[in-house]
């Protein structure tokens, strides 16, 4: 991994003075990155026996010497990025797409722009509107589990996206950004979403390319930021091509009586562990979290969320679906974090694997930490292969059993993806995890 | 709800926290070294292999780190330096009441033994300090070939079986504090039930802590051969002392083919003892092993009952009950490893946080390829009495087979305003009222208690619950 990752390039902070200059961003950008090179530079790479890392074995990763290619100055659409945009986008407000880091198509409505929502990329933003990135960027908190990853996200940040929908503006049609890998081995996504007060959205990220010929890395970070009585619905749509190492975390603040909705829909990559955290510090805010992983071949997951209530009156509900065929393994840790004092919360947790094979291995790990005793908290969790007997009903109507099988997997990750507000992404996720479905001989 | 002032200082005071002068025939000097396992091994008179584990299981539980999870804090207050490991209260094993020394009958008195005894109990077995002082088996069970009595005497009586076993179910390198009891070890009780024998009454054994800065490190063995059955009883109480104590046992169950062991535990050490105990039983083709699992005392108990069912058909059972008031930590769980085909288990835990305790579920399930058919299914309830509590719920399912079926739920809540509100309405105080609401929630475990262990428990929580509610 480290021969094909190490390029020519000058390491560490002279490559950020480098990615800077060539983004020509202000100095207090440049000054950010800095600050987190040092922390993932002082930050030693998690032991596998770190609780958070022992699912994950990263003992081939030299994290020191990835580094990233600085993004080309111009590069075309490729057809299968071109087809994977246009799959959904006939009833969009805004199309994103990064290809290796460098931004390759941009197409935003009239009535989205005259709103006043900036979305575009890193580079246009922080030169665009650096008060209010700056502001977003030093509100982040650090996860020290995750910090080696993220340090190193916010260090190297090639492109990604910045979505800021102001004040009370309602988007109605969705919007999405493609962050899209063919050449480069190491990539590092990094998406900000600000939805100020009142302010309503929906936004698909999607980590797509194809199978890579060779392994490559990818640490991405996305910053969700709602304010008061803000509403985002945040689609992770992962799919990677096989080679793909993509460590994910992501973290979403919310406000006075906002509702974030979250749907991780992980398809891809070889190896794929994501951090999904909500933390609920005002009153009245609601997180719904949703994933659904399709595993099969050899693909390892590692999903672990957390849902943080710090206050009380929050409500929080998660339903992670995971089904795993082949050899693939799945790892879904889940935290719900009730502080002391936080009376009143409301937090939900539920995990449901589907097994399809004897070699398929499924592990998952839903914790709970309660802290305050006006609480109403429950957790689930189960691992069942397909139910029989829904089988021999689908046979009993003719259908041969490979059909009734897909149908199954299908029926079980769907309830998930009918909550995808927005028709045209739903329809485009539901495809693509069709798609993946059928393929499977089963 | 907000729980009421006084439900917060309850529990202040422990009914067995008297304390008896008793004059020690031998004791060992503090602190653990070759020279002070190897003087117990002497002294016990007992075979080399034995000398050899415990020399082994020193070298073990030197080289071990303390556990990096659960209470590292409360662990790491543990002086393993300023503790006894052997005492004998007295010279010779007593074989009739009588002979049993008037102050540890005192004792065993305040605790009720020998109404207990009375009671139809089938055998007492009381451990005071380190050794078996008082035992006595119903002649219609040594009639049919159970063998029960302590370990010292079963390594002496019986050594080829004791050596076939000992240590096999829980290894010294399984964890730190299996391999200080390994080292260590003295008194528990060792039974063995002969092929199709049931045993019809409850065997039981009082253990109990009394020299200050004592570690009592008892082993227990219970092997249950082909289509046998047989329920064990281990209850405990300790007085209370100023500096902590450490209780540090291993209790390992074999039940083989067909054969059905319960084991059941009411832990009430008093709250400055560490209880780190390893329990686990192997059940093999078509045996059933039930675990009954009750914690009330103690300051940290960390304890995490476990089934590895080897054999087809085999099931586990584990019922955790816990109960956390001021200052403890009940860190407290099971394990099921699901390790052929067709192996069902069920775990239940219920749990209780008060005046700032804390409840610890700690839980795995494994299914490890080929055990096809396996079926677990978990259940945790946990209930905060008032905010300064805590309780947590870690889990994990590790499942590497398909045809399985593995489910877990838990919930934290409050006593439920609505239950309160209508017992209230019904007449009752609220103290009554959330004393009905805990024993129903404990009800499944105490109904799976003889008779005077479920009376006793419904006095402990009725005693930690007193004066609760102005």
């Amino acid at each position: 991994m480290k021969d094909t990752l190490t390029t020519t390039s000058p390491a560490g902070l002279e490559l950020i003075e480098a990615i800077s200059r060539h983004l020509a961003e202000p100095e207090w950008a440049v000054a950010h990155r800095r600050a987190a090179w040092n922390r993932f530079w002082e930050t030693p790479t998690p032991p596998r026996t770190h609780e958070h890392w022992r699912r994950t074995d990263i003992s081939h990763l030299v994290l020191e010497e990835i580094v990233p290619a600085l993004p080309a100055e111009h590069r075309s659409l490729p057809e299968w990025l071109d087809n994977t945009i246009h799959g959904a986008a006939r009833r969009v407000g805004g199309t994103l797409a990064f290809l290796d880091g460098t931004l390759v198509y941009e197409r935003i409505t009239d009535s989205v722009r005259k709103a006043g929502v900036v979305f575009t990329s890193w580079s246009q933003a922080v030169q665009q509107h650096p008060d209010i990135i700056r502001r977003a960027l030093e509100s982040v908190d650090y996860d020290p589990a995750d910090e080696k990853f993220t340090a190193m996200a916010r260090a190297y940040a090639t492109g990604g996206t910045v979505l800021i929908v102001p004040r009370g503006v309602k988007v109605n049609l969705p919007l999405q950004a493609f962050f899209a890998v063919e050449d480069a081995r190491a990539v590092f996504p990094h998406t900000l979403v600000i939805v100020e007060e009142g302010a309503r959205v929906t936004l698909l990220d999607g980590m797509v390319s194809p199978d890579l010929p060779s392994r490559a890395f990818g640490s991405g970070v996305a910053d969700l930021i709602l304010g008061e009585g803000a509403e985002l619905t945040y689609v992770l749509f992962q799919q990677w091509g096989q080679g793909m190492e993509y460590f994910h975390h992501q973290r979403a603040v919310l406000g006075k009586d906002s509702h974030l909705t979250t749907i991780t829909v992980a398809l891809g990559a070889s190896l794929s562990k994501a951090t999904i955290e909500s933390l609920l510090c005002s009153p009245g805010a609601v997180s719904d979290m949703l994933g659904v992983v399709f595993g099969d071949g050899n693909q390892h997951f590692d999903h672990h969320t957390v849902q943080l209530h710090t206050v009380g009156n929050t409500t929080s509900d998660l339903l992670f679906k995971v089904a795993l065929d082949e050899q693939a393994y799945s790892a879904y840790s889940g935290l719900i974090r009730i502080d002391p004092g936080a009376q009143k919360a409301n937090a939900y947790q539920r995990n449901e694997n589907l097994v399809l094979s004897s070699s398929a291995h499924a592990e998952t790990l839903p914790n709970l930490e309660i802290e305050a005793n006006d609480v109403r908290c429950t957790h689930g969790a189960t691992v069942a292969p397909v139910d029989t007997e829904q089988m021999f009903y689908l046979m009993s109507r003719g259908m041969p059993p490979r059909d009734a099988k897909r149908l199954i997997v299908e029926g079980f990750l769907q309830p998930v993806l009918d909550r995808i507000p927005a028709k045209s992404l739903r329809e485009m996720v539901s495809a693509k995890v069709d798609e993946k479905i059928a393929r499977r001989r089963f | 709800m907000t729980a009421p002032q006084s439900l917060l200082d309850v529990g202040t005071d422990y009914q067995y926290g008297f304390r008896d002068e008793i004059e020690y025939v031998y004791k060992a000097e503090k602190g653990l070294n070759r020279r002070v396992v190897e003087m117990i091994s002497h002294f016990k008179g007992e075979p080399d292999w034995m000398r050899q584990f415990r020399l082994r299981a020193l070298e073990i539980f030197l080289k071990k780190p303390m556990p990096t999870w659960g209470n590292t804090q409360l662990l790491s207050e543990i002086n393993f330096d300023d503790i006894y490991y052997y005492i004998k209260p007295a010279e010779k094993q007593g074989r009739t009441w009588d002979e049993v020394p008037e102050q540890i009958k005192n004792t065993f008195e305040k605790l009720g033994i020998p109404e207990a005894e009375r009671k139809f109990l089938a055998g007492v077995s009381a451990q005071y300090e380190s050794e078996v002082v008082y035992h006595s088996i119903r002649e219609d069970l040594e009639r049919q070939g159970v063998i029960f009595m302590d370990m010292d005497s079963g390594l002496r009586e019986y050594p080829d079986l004791v050596r076939r076993w000992f240590g096999k179910v829980i290894p010294p390198a399984d964890n730190k504090f299996a391999a200080l009891n390994s080292a260590v070890w003295s008194g528990g009780s060792f039974i063995y039930v002969p092929p199709g024998v049931h045993v019809e009454i409850p065997l039981q054994a009082y253990f109990r802590i009394n020299a200050e800065n004592m570690g009592q490190f008892e082993r227990t063995l219970i092997i249950a051969d082909e289509g046998s059955r047989v329920h064990y009883i281990e209850g405990c109480t300790a007085p209370i002392y100023s500096t902590d104590s450490l209780h540090s046992a291993v209790v390992e169950l074999v039940a083989l083919k067909g054969a059905h062991i319960r084991y059941t535990t009411v832990q009430n050490w008093s709250k400055n003892v560490y209880n780190l105990v390893t329990k686990r039983a192997v059940a093999y083709e078509d045996a059933t092993v039930e675990w009954v699992d009750g914690n009330l005392g103690s300051k940290l108990t960390m304890k995490y009952p476990s089934v590895y069912m080897v054999g087809k058909g085999a099931r586990g059972d584990i019922l955790s009950v816990a109960f956390a008031g001021p200052g403890q930590h009940q860190d407290a769980g099971a394990k099921v490893v699901h390790a052929a085909p067709y192996t069902t288990s069920t775990v239940v835990s219920k749990s209780i946080s008060k005046g700032g305790g804390r409840t610890t579920y700690r839980g795995l399930v494994q299914v490890d390829e080929g055990a096809v058919g396996a079926k677990c299914n978990v259940r945790c309830d946990a209930l905060l009495l008032d905010e300064f509590s805590r309780s947590d719920t870690y889990p994990t399912m590790n499942v590497k087979e398909d045809d399985v079926r593995i489910e877990h739920e838990a919930t934290v809540s409050k006593v439920g305003e609505e239950q309160l509100f209508y017992l209230m309405s019904r007449g009752l105080s609220e103290q009554e009222a959330t004393t009905m609401i805990i024993n129903g929630f404990f009800e499944p475990f105490a109904k799976e208690l003889p008779l005077e262990y479920a009376v006793e428990l419904n006095r402990l929580i009725a005693l930690e619950m007193e004066g609760s509610v102005g």
